[in-house]
């Protein structure tokens, strides 16, 4: 059974014709239920956009996207979105923040602060739970965020470079928590990045994306077990693949807009 | 003056500039160049007044310009939030009325004085309509621009989390504009306060502004001197003491200030 399907995406973004730039053309991806994918592509290349669409706060230009069978019309509580800025709420203590969406869905004060305050101690932030969130560093509010995701059991997590801004030495017990988190529960997890190894480091799928207009240059299947390291020497190996994969596509692109531009006589 | 700190000798420099221009004053009024009537030392000034507040007329004037002051500024905000809640609700009303807004936003509260007049003729209500006409359109522009300027990465994390449409702007627009909304009740005050001494000067009654005008009236120009700078005072202190600091804890408490 898939958790995800996309059939045929296109998305452009200008209204007239001659304005239009294509950022996404022709997408056509299968994500089982239960499975780790990351996008990873050069920024720019669509994959935010993409995942916005899968989020279901952007409407596909062409073509049909589904979330277990059931068309994509518009965000909701199935898919969670967690963005590369935390984006928690700074009027709301940490765990209001987490509780956001559970009152949303009409869960009563207490019952919604209890489970929000479970969440909060598994990944570890239940002793700053009154606090605000210009309070913690970068890499708690992410994890608030997380909990605030995970708090309404989500069977998706859909995630836009969450690690990006954090340190070297955060952005990696985070990723060990967020494989933990992942192997606990039944959720599928779609993961944008543009570093490689975070990719190897996390997902079972490795969708590889290519920009101007994005589409899905290549794909690799990461069968390695979890805990992964980042030294392991196959890692390695399929690193260094996958940049060899992802350089000269770079370059034949920019080659072609380069030829094009000359063409044009723009750079006469 | 380095044991000092940069607030001390910035509080001590005021001191000394607010010092030199009362010896300043003091001395000019000495010479007897302008007459004790156009230039009163300010000893004088200072003991018309203490004259006034130990007869009371002062204290109540005080109060009854502070009472139109609350009454104007409390109309003027809810009125001026409203409306500008609607303009960023629908953006066609935005676009079709928002430069005339800016137009009134311009006008002196002055200005408004003989429309008030023939409207509501002499009285508390011609007054009132004044502050309003002089405070509501400020708070109608800052209301629209802080809904409309919400960071858009609240908002979409808070579709991803389920918010209804409802709830997107109670729980998450309302509040991620209120530091916008504190900076235009500190304006709205600011302008209802220059609006009602406006209003005063015209209009009957014994506030403040009136009091100022009956000075002049008399000749009395202690008691006018004495009336202004208690107007400049009162805008002060009410901005610096008051609205100041609500307005930090506010960006405190919302993140945009550090510690």
């Amino acid at each position: 059974m898939y958790a995800l399907r996309a059939e045929g995406i296109h998305k452009s973004y200008g209204r007239r014709e001659e304005e239009k730039t294509e950022v996404l053309e022709d997408i056509d991806l299968e994500i089982e239920q239960g499975e780790f994918v990351t996008l990873l592509g050069p920024s720019g290349c669509g994959k935010s956009t993409f995942l916005q669409i899968m989020a279901g706060l952007e409407a596909p230009g062409e073509g049909n996207i589904y979330c277990q069978d059931q068309p994509i019309t518009g965000p909701g509580q199935k898919r969670v979105l967690i963005m590369q800025d935390a984006a928690l709420f700074p009027w709301l203590t940490v765990l209001r923040n987490v509780c956001f969406g559970l009152r949303e869905r009409g869960e009563k004060r207490e019952e919604a602060r209890d489970r929000a305050r479970r969440e909060l101690k598994r990944v570890g932030l239940d002793h700053v739970e009154d606090s605000y969130p210009h309070q913690l560093s970068g890499g708690m509010q992410q994890r608030v965020a997380l909990a605030r995701g995970l708090v309404l059991k989500p069977e998706i997590m859909l995630m836009d470079e969450p690690f990006a801004a954090l340190d070297e030495q955060t952005r990696l017990r985070l990723q060990r928590q967020l494989i933990d988190l992942w192997q606990e529960r039944e959720m599928t997890v779609v993961f944008v990045t543009h570093s490689i190894r975070e990719s190897l480091l996390l997902s079972e799928r490795v969708l590889v994306m290519s920009g101007d207009p994005g589409e899905i240059a290549a794909e690799y299947e990461i069968d390695l077990p979890y805990p992964r390291r980042p030294g392991n020497r196959k890692m390695i190996e399929l690193e260094e693949e996958i940049l060899s994969r992802l350089e000269p596509s770079l370059t034949d692109k920019e080659e072609e807009r380069f030829q094009a531009r000359a063409a044009g006589g723009e750079l006469s | 003056m380095t044991v000092f700190s940069l607030q001390a000798r910035k509080h001590m420099i005021r001191a000394a500039v607010f010092g030199g221009l009362l010896i300043l004053w003091q001395y000019l009024a000495s010479t007897g160049i302008w007459p004790e009537y156009l230039l009163p030392s300010p000893g004088s000034v200072v003991a018309t007044m203490v004259e006034q507040f130990q007869q009371g007329t002062l204290i109540s004037a005080i109060m009854i310009s502070i009472r139109r002051l609350l009454i104007g500024f409390t109309l003027a905000s809810v009125l001026g939030f409203l409306l500008g809640m609607v303009l960023a609700l629908f953006s066609a009303a935005d676009e079709a009325i928002s430069p005339f807004i800016l137009a009134l936003q311009s006008v002196p509260s002055v200005v408004w004085l003989p429309l008030a007049l023939l409207w509501f003729s002499l009285g508390e209500r011609a007054i009132i309509a004044v502050i309003l006409l002089g405070a509501t359109w400020n708070m109608v522009s800052t209301t629209t621009s802080g809904l409309k300027n919400v960071d858009p990465t609240y908002l979409k994390a808070a579709r991803t989390l389920g918010a209804s449409r409802i709830s997107l702007f109670r729980r998450v627009m309302l509040p991620a504009a209120v530091p916008h909304l504190i900076t235009g009740l500190r304006f709205s005050w600011a302008f209802s306060w220059r609006a009602l001494m406006a209003g005063e000067l015209i209009g009957s009654g014994s506030g403040l502004g009136q009091m100022l005008m009956w000075g002049r009236d008399m000749g009395n120009m202690s008691l006018v001197i004495g009336i202004i700078t208690l107007i400049g005072a009162f805008g002060f202190i009410s901005d610096n003491y008051i609205f100041k600091k609500i307005e930090n804890l506010v960006l405190r408490r919302w993140g945009y200030q550090g510690e």
